[in-house]
């Protein structure tokens, strides 16, 4: 005879132990001693999910779980929406080998009632949704990662020959506030290289040049352009504003300019340097590394070695 | 090359994955086109952020680089 949905809740009961919210809220944050499983679906996890859970849809589960959870002897909590499919989920667990599992009875849905802690990951549009899919694919991306990048604000240091190609690739990365300091307009012979800009922008300032490229790209992208040369006064207002510092400059007085700021603000610098076929790159972090004057504590005089 | 070697560091630094270039410095020849590393410690005795710094503030940047002279000292008197 055919088997009914009461029939496998039934003898997965038998089979696995079931444990209340309040069990599983007492045992506190997830880590070396249990895993919290969720299997539900994405745009469920996305609605809210306990703090430290491991995400795996159910019809993943056989595929990911190896990866996710390596140790077959480690504790395993599993949950879903209402506390079935955890259930069934449990005995996939406990045939594949994890002796040690248990399902979160109720589920999420009782884990509100009781008005346990609910995570939220920052709310993805559609749109963004389908766009960054690719990231969502790579497990050191993920959603979580997306909202960090969505979240930083990033300072490009010249839109000219580095700051280019860094820039459309953050932008098409979603970072989600690009600043773009250069006093430069785009001139023709810059678009040998530079492609953030185009033959009908020439005349016009980098920045805002940068942020019609930028945002044609992607117009989730806040681009700040600071259409002003970097200098004593203003470099520590606007390192202030961000979190990063790409250093994409042509010249050794920003260079320096940059780095002594950096250091001071404790801001890090993505670092990069080119001239003719070759170049150089490196992140300097304040006094985790070092920093450019640890590498060259005097510019070279000028006019010896090109920027 | 570059910019796109500063862009992916930049990604993993604000996702916080993989081994940033802190400590190494990444040298590219795009003629023989070839990659070479080499290894970079922080100087105790950077001026900068050595130990002992004696740099604290910002400085004149154009100066520094023998762009432009150094500010004569007003004559007293």
């Amino acid at each position: 005879m055919a088997k009914t949905q009461q029939d496998f809740l039934v003898a997965a009961r038998q089979e696995i132990p079931e444990v209340s919210v309040e069990e599983v809220q007492e045992r506190g944050q997830p880590g070396d001693d249990f895993v919290l499983l969720d299997v539900r679906e994405n745009d469920e996890v996305r609605t809210g999910y306990i703090d430290g859970a491991v995400a795996i849809p159910r019809g993943f589960l056989e595929f990911q779980v190896g990866g996710k959870i390596p140790q077959t002897d480690k504790e395993v909590i599993v949950y879903c929406a209402g506390g079935a499919r955890s259930l069934l989920a449990a005995q996939v667990l406990r045939s594949m080998g994890y002796d040690n599992v248990s399902s979160m009875a109720g589920g999420m849905t009782r884990w509100k009632d009781a008005g346990f802690p609910v995570q939220r990951d920052r709310q993805l549009s559609t749109e963004q949704l389908e766009r960054y899919s690719r990231h969502f694919l790579l497990s050191q991306v993920g959603e979580k990662g997306q909202g960090k990048l969505l979240d930083a604000k990033v300072l490009l240091v010249g839109a000219g020959g580095l700051g280019s190609p860094a820039a459309l690739y953050l932008a098409a990365a979603g970072v989600g506030t690009l600043g773009l300091v250069d006093a430069d307009v785009v001139d023709l012979s810059n678009l040998q290289r530079q492609v953030l800009h185009s033959n009908d922008r020439i005349g016009m300032p980098k920045t805002e040049s940068g942020k019609i490229a930028i945002n044609a790209l992607n117009p989730d992208v806040n681009v700040q352009a600071h259409n002003e040369r970097l200098t004593t006064d203003n470099v520590l207002d606007l390192f202030a504003e961000y979190d990063l510092i790409v250093d994409g400059c042509d010249n050794f007085p920003t260079r320096y300019l940059v780095n002594d700021a950096a250091v001071l603000a404790r801001k890090t610098v993505v670092h990069g340097s080119i001239f003719q076929f070759e170049g150089q790159a490196s992140v300097f972090k304040p006094f985790d590394g070092p920093c450019y004057r640890c590498l060259f504590p005097t510019p070279p005089p000028p006019g010896l070695v090109p920027s | 090359m570059i910019g796109v070697v500063q862009a992916t560091e930049t990604v993993k630094l604000i996702v916080g994955q993989g081994e940033p270039l802190v400590g190494r410095l990444l040298m590219y020849d795009s003629l023989a086109m070839t990659f070479r590393e080499i290894r970079l410690r922080r100087d105790p005795n950077c001026p900068l952020c050595g130990d002992n710094p004696t740099i604290t503030e910002l400085v004149n940047y154009e100066e520094l680089c023998g762009l432009v002279p150094p500010e004569p000292v007003g004559a007293i008197g």
